[in-house]
């Protein structure tokens, strides 16, 4: 009987420090935080990602569970991840999966500092602190460099989402951050809003350096005729990927913004 | 009754011509003057005065046959029809001319619903109701389409409440089909006031009480896709105007033709305005503008007046 007793207490144990020692594993439902995870090397814990997760390529082989307005349910509670990764807009959409044993995760992404904290705060949840420091230390220092590889700055930048209406970035979009640490100033980083339809007269009188216009936005006459005397710079679809992720690629979205006033 | 008539017009014609200046100058910068009138302030303004007439025009004809005060510009599946084309039009053709297919799309639904609803058995409550289904079934696809497409679909939401920011309209065209539309309007107007009748009696004077019915129909068909044209699906203007003139003028269709006209432009001239201006960069959703000053001065007269409806009909 003591025998038996011993076995059960020594099989609790194992049991217990096995299950203690299990990766946790996790589920996205943004391209930014799925690249994050690929990054610090936390790919093989990420169990499934969103429809609109293509980066690394590798992403794309993952199970898909819908996108922020659909979300497979069955699959998700069939895959049962520990965590659910979003940002905080979605924390509403998301948090009613605790009732399942998945812990929501909602992340802001308000600034260029905002995307630090975040990876620090994945590499915590993935044990992978160090992969997410050494990524950290690596951003800041390839954003230095590009911001001093910006020989004209303080230009004045419109970032031009669409025309009809004519939307655009405000303070609160990271994108802001963005432009403001490659050197330069959005004509529209004022206005303590995210992405604020806005009277296209207002922007006209702010007289910006550049335009740029983002790639889906298909009014370049229109643009060019409202805008006769300034540069006018039309992003590529990779381009706009990488400018509208607040991810580990942000040091490229820096360069493009830095080197906008060279060309 | 020609004295308060003449007051109402010079208080119509006074509002008109305030808001007109009010959106051409308030706080222009010179500077960029040329550019921000031309490109625009000037476009706005036409597309305000074509809408707002329009959407009026197409409301008076409606409430007037139907003998309804609820009928809308948008009865016969218009607004779902637009709505898909122009929804069509952003998916699957990245598209400037949004407006145009939205324009399409409203003409072809209305086409659907009134020949649904039968030439030779024709009835307005079948038309209702037709027109009912038509915007139900359309208005599913319309939103399924938007889940599909999370990435367009904030953009779609704006564009769908209407506003006067689409580039691609052109005024000739736009002003050849407004005027085209007017003319016929104007032929066919006298005709309207036969038709606020019980309909046995507009048999017994010998009026083709069906015929009459589709003209008037199909005239408000049109209407309203131009204003589709020029500023999307823009609601309410097309239930209140026609009904503010009424509990002003009373029910001569020939004196409401120019009323509808006047009242429909200067509420959509000064709704842009405010639009414009009210949080001044940012800006309102036109539609959102217009239900709020519209709503105040309807609830205003109808609490004032509201027994005119019952006793003119």
């Amino acid at each position: 009987m003591f025998k038996i007793l011993i076995n059960i207490l020594i099989f609790s144990l194992f049991f217990c420090s096995s299950v203690s020692a299990k990766e946790p594993s996790f589920a996205s439902l943004i391209p930014a935080i799925t690249e994050i995870m690929y990054a610090i090397d936390a790919q093989d814990m990420l169990k499934a990602v969103s429809s609109t997760c293509d980066f690394p390529q590798e992403a794309k082989k993952k199970p898909v569970i819908g996108d922020v307005f659909f979300i497979n349910e069955t699959l998700l509670l069939k895959i049962k991840p520990e965590y659910f990764l979003a940002l905080d807009t979605s924390e509403f959409i998301i948090n009613k999966y605790k009732r399942f044993g998945i812990k929501p995760v909602c992340l802001k992404f308000s600034d260029v500092n905002s995307i630090y904290d975040n990876i620090l705060l994945l590499g915590a949840l993935t044990q992978k602190k160090e992969n997410a420091q050494k990524l950290v230390s690596n951003l800041k220092e390839k954003i230095t460099l590009a911001k001093k590889s910006n020989k004209n700055p303080d230009k004045k930048i419109l970032y031009v989402i669409s025309v009809q209406p004519f939307r655009t970035i405000g303070g609160k979009s990271f994108i802001t951050s963005v432009i403001e640490a490659s050197g330069n100033h959005s004509v529209t980083g004022n206005l303590d809003t995210f992405y604020p339809v806005i009277s296209l007269e207002y922007v006209i009188n702010q007289k910006p350096d550049i335009v740029l216009v983002d790639c889906n936005c298909s009014d370049d006459l229109y643009i060019k005729k409202i805008f006769p005397d300034t540069k006018i710079v039309k992003m590529t679809k990779e381009q706009a990927d990488i400018i509208n992720r607040p991810s580990v690629r942000v040091h490229k979205s820096v360069e493009f913004f830095a080197q906008l006033g060279n060309k | 009754m020609a004295y308060k008539k003449g007051i109402v017009f010079t208080t119509l014609i006074t509002g008109f011509i305030l808001s007109l200046f009010l959106c051409l100058f308030y706080r222009l910068d010179l500077s960029n003057g040329e550019i921000i009138l031309s490109y625009i302030r000037v476009p706005a303004v036409i597309k305000a005065i074509i809408s707002g007439s329009c959407l009026s025009l197409a409301g008076m004809f409606l409430q007037t046959i139907s003998k309804n005060p609820l009928a809308d510009p948008y009865l016969t599946g218009l607004s779902s029809g637009a709505g898909f084309g122009i929804v069509i039009s952003l998916l699957f053709f990245n598209s400037v001319n949004y407006s145009l297919f939205g324009f399409f799309g409203a003409l072809f639904a209305a086409a659907l619903v009134i020949i649904l609803s039968g030439f030779s058995k024709f009835s307005i409550t079948k038309l209702i109701l037709i027109g009912l289904s038509v915007n139900l079934f359309t208005g599913a696809l319309i939103s399924f389409l938007i889940l599909l497409n999370p990435l367009k679909s904030y953009a779609m939401t704006l564009i769908l409440t209407g506003g006067f920011s689409s580039a691609d309209v052109s005024s000739k065209v736009l002003v050849s089909l407004f005027i085209s539309a007017i003319i016929l309007c104007g032929l066919f107007v006298p005709k309207l006031n036969a038709m606020r009748l019980d309909n046995r009696l507009i048999f017994n004077s010998g009026t083709k009480v069906n015929l009459y019915n589709i003209v008037f129909i199909i005239l408000a068909a049109f209407l309203t896709s131009i204003s589709v044209y020029c500023a999307g699906i823009l609601g309410f203007a097309g239930i209140i105007c026609p009904l503010l003139t009424k509990l002003l003028l009373g029910n001569d269709s020939r004196v409401l033709f120019f009323a509808n006209i006047l009242t429909g432009s200067t509420l959509l001239l000064f709704s842009n305005f405010l639009a414009a201006n009210i949080i001044y960069p940012l800006e309102v959703p036109l539609g959102v503008v217009v239900a709020i000053v519209g709503v105040p001065f309807f609830v205003y007269f109808l609490l004032k007046k509201g027994g005119i409806l019952n006793n003119q009909d």
